[in-house]
């Protein structure tokens, strides 16, 4: 008898072990979404709007039935725990990615500027749907790009701010040690960093590696196929997501600083170079696994993140 | 020879998606998972041994999963667009060990 008890428990351990591999998510109804990134220094616009939508199923993909067109968005802005003002945002259509699809997002008429250490409160009702969907981010202490921060002052050499036909250019090997990533922040402070290197350049095999693969220096034309298939993401966007702690140069100003990234540059060209301090919601989003469930939304699932910082351009040459 | 079956590994099955405005994001089951196609693998070695006064000399030759089975560890889902102006859902398969074949030698003293 003993011996039976003692094979029932660590039988009833197994069993009860079992029902944790399952998901207390399911998707087997439609999600009501939300996804917005406020930038610091820029208003919710249609280069970056506050998009409401409904997930579909999955064989419904290019169902307009993804986008809610008759939301009724607000944002409350609040600074140190004093609200400051409530607007409203407004239906406003744009085009789909890659498609002539216009679909519905949200827009701030009057423009309101999103301001560094502000917290915006998100409340929105849709129509049909009776819970409120409401979420809020903090936007991170202001980071200020530092294109040049060895301060070399090479004429036609490192980033430039604005994308011109006539970018400054790197050459590959100096990358890491002339021209960091360099954000100016406020203090010695611990962040969530994102960074991003977008290859200007359309994929074709006529693109040349920075460094020879596998005996390769052109990639092969199903490479950016096969990228996409394992990793959902162009080859030609590479992001680097880390926490890191801000330390202080010889100039006294405290820097975010990533000296060690030429290694995302994978061909040579134009690059778009973005760097960014974001709030939690966002890191996780973009971190966790099912990201959307960590993403701040209450009520649904999606993102509302806010970050601070910017966005250089430079060619990369050997 | 080495012959091994077993039905496939559970895994997430799309079930939602929508657009975050950069990108689809899929929305994954787990409760109502499907599996993976069924692993299979035959491998096959020999060898043979020398008996020394020092100690033993045996060269092997193997082959690892000689049927060249597409054994799926792994299936990714993805969506691009497609030739109508949409989108469709793909998906790519990661497979273990193809066909393998190598030798060897061991040396015992």
């Amino acid at each position: 008898m003993k011996k039976l008890i003692l094979l029932f428990i660590p039988v009833l351990l197994l069993l009860s072990a079992c029902s944790d591999l399952t998901s207390p998510k399911r998707f087997k109804e439609s999600q009501y979404t939300l996804s917005a990134l406020l930038i610091a220094g820029t208003s919710i616009s249609p280069m970056n709007p506050v998009i409401v939508g409904k997930s579909v199923d999955i064989s419904q993909l290019n169902s307009p039935d993804m986008f809610i067109s008759n939301a009724v968005v607000n944002i409350t802005e609040s600074f140190q725990e004093a609200e400051i003002t409530t607007f409203g945002l407004v239906p406003y259509s744009i085009p789909v990615p890659n498609s002539t699809d216009m679909i519905t997002v949200y827009i701030d008429p009057n423009h309101h500027f999103i301001q560094p250490e502000h917290k915006y409160h998100i409340e929105i009702q849709i129509p049909g749907y009776s819970k409120t969907i409401i979420a809020e981010t903090t936007v991170p202490k202001q980071a200020q790009l530092e294109p040049d921060y060895n301060h070399l002052n090479i004429p036609g050499q490192g980033f430039s701010l604005t994308l011109s036909d006539s970018l400054p250019v790197i050459p590959f090997n100096r990358v890491n040690a002339d021209y960091p990533l360099a954000l100016k922040v406020d203090g010695e402070q611990t962040v969530n960093t994102l960074f991003e290197l977008y290859c200007l350049e359309d994929f074709s095999t006529d693109l040349e590696f920075t460094t020879t693969f596998l005996g390769q220096e052109h990639p092969p034309a199903s490479m950016e196929s096969d990228y996409y298939a394992s990793s959902g993401e162009t080859i030609r966007r590479i992001n680097f997501l880390a926490r890191m702690i801000s330390k202080q140069a010889d100039d006294g100003q405290y820097y975010i600083l990533l000296n060690d990234y030429k290694q995302g540059f994978i061909f040579y060209g134009r690059y778009m170079v973005t760097s960014n301090v974001i709030d939690d919601n966002y890191y996780y989003y973009k971190f966790k696994s099912d990201g959307y469930l960590y993403g701040g939304v209450v009520n649904g699932i999606g993102c509302f993140g806010s970050e601070s910082g910017g966005t250089m351009y430079t060619k990369i040459v050997k | 020879m080495n012959f091994v079956y077993a039905t496939g590994q559970p895994s997430n099955k799309p079930e939602q998606v929508y657009f975050d405005g950069q990108q689809y994001q899929i929305l994954y089951s787990y409760q109502d998972r499907t599996r993976l196609p069924a692993y299979s693998r035959v491998d096959i070695s020999t060898k043979y041994e020398w008996q020394k006064k020092w100690g033993s000399i045996e060269p092997y030759i193997e082959a690892i999963n000689i049927l060249n089975h597409k054994n799926v560890s792994y299936r990714s889902y993805y969506i691009i667009p497609d030739d109508n102006g949409g989108y469709k859902l793909k998906s790519s398969d990661s497979t273990q060990f193809p066909f393998l074949p190598f030798i060897g030698i061991n040396i015992t003293w």
